[in-house]
């Protein structure tokens, strides 16, 4: 079952990736339109004048002999300061306090959450479950930011300790949770 | 037939209405003339209520020596619906604290706020009990299953919250 999970994590991963990207590209011109402008000021600057873009990245000198040195560092500096740009926007997604992250972001930060931390989640969810908490976990971190979110991760981690207290002995009597207390999308919401 | 088990399970529904309620009132502001502070308030106390309930129920089943039931004070086997035990009970307080502190360690909480988390947790999960020996497997009630319990036991924790920081906060 198990290894069910993993295949689906695998195109997970690659959705993920391209949810991310379209993300970044409406928040930070990684990619898109936002960006072309600054490509074209910097090309059109070739004596490699120092000057502050609007996010106040400085561009090192470029001196260039050819045209296509002018396109190597320009293409350099594109990624230099979009890598900028990332992470402020994704530090402010993951930190943000009052919640309010859009859900897309939310959504791509859940996808790389469980699945890093699918094997510890599947021993506490059923299949269907996981699907379910992933679900929830998008929905909080959506609306309450990752306090709401390590709240209820808390909740599910000191839950499932406290039902696995004595386990056999429970099950001997016939009052254990069922599923070796793993919890269903019943159990989720 | 797990409705004749004492079953602590999930019931987030009531977590991600304080969740949205508190998108909604944005912060510092009001949503349904109640502030952001309220919901989250809630949101920690329906949780808290969740744990407070699961750790009572697991460590009476595994602890508790005499169980008897909340409303009839008759005894009763470890597992039985309403069945409370001195051990569980103290668990619902240490289950309930967890929670609530971990929301005061994270900012979603102020430290006068902590104890009535804790308090409505407690109340709650005792009121489940009550619920649970009275409602739940009874004929006619038969959708009364222990998610529809727990909903509302998560329900009442967070409004037992809500309503006392509208008072003391």
């Amino acid at each position: 079952m198990i290894g069910t999970i993993s295949s689906i994590g695998y195109s997970y991963k690659i959705f993920t990736l391209l949810l991310f990207l379209q993300v970044l590209d409406q928040s930070s011109g990684f990619v898109g339109v936002g960006r072309k402008a600054t490509l074209t000021q910097k090309v059109s600057n070739p004596l490699g004048v120092r000057y502050q873009t609007p996010n106040q990245a400085i561009i090192p000198v470029v001196r260039p002999h050819s045209t296509q040195s002018i396109t190597q560092q320009t293409k350099l500096h594109a990624i230099q300061s979009s890598a900028r740009d990332i992470l402020p926007a994704l530090t402010k997604s993951l930190l943000s306090y009052g919640g309010k992250v859009p859900l897309s972001q939310a959504f791509a930060l859940n996808v790389f959450l469980f699945i890093g931390l699918r094997s510890k989640l599947l021993k506490l969810l059923t299949n269907q479950g996981f699907f379910h908490a992933l679900a929830l976990g998008t929905g909080l971190w959506a609306t309450l930011g990752w306090r709401g979110w390590t709240t209820c991760v808390l909740y599910l981690f000191l839950g499932s300790a406290v039902t696995k207290v004595k386990m056999q002995e429970k099950e001997k009597l016939g009052i254990a949770e069922g599923r070796g207390g793993r919890r269903g999308p019943e159990n989720v919401w | 037939m797990s409705s004749f088990l004492v079953a602590t399970r999930g019931s987030a529904a009531t977590g991600l209405a304080c969740g949205l309620a508190t998108y909604f009132a944005d912060k510092g502001g009001k949503f349904l003339g109640i502030t952001s502070e309220l919901y989250i308030l809630g949101y920690v106390a329906s949780l808290a209520t969740k744990l407070s309930d699961t750790f009572a129920s697991e460590i009476g089943k595994a602890y508790g020596k005499t169980t008897f039931l909340i409303t009839t004070l008759q005894r009763v086997s470890p597992g039985t619906e309403g069945a409370i035990s001195a051990e569980g009970t103290a668990a619902s307080i240490v289950g309930g604290a967890l929670i609530s502190l971990f929301g005061l360690s994270v900012g979603f909480l102020s430290p006068k706020a902590v104890p009535i988390s804790i308090f409505a947790a407690f109340v709650a999960t005792n009121i489940e009990s009550v619920l649970g020996a009275t409602l739940q497997g009874k004929k006619n009630l038969e959708w009364m299953t222990n998610e529809v319990v727990n909903f509302i036991n998560t329900l009442i924790g967070a409004a037992i919250a809500i309503a006392c920081g509208m008072l003391f906060l």
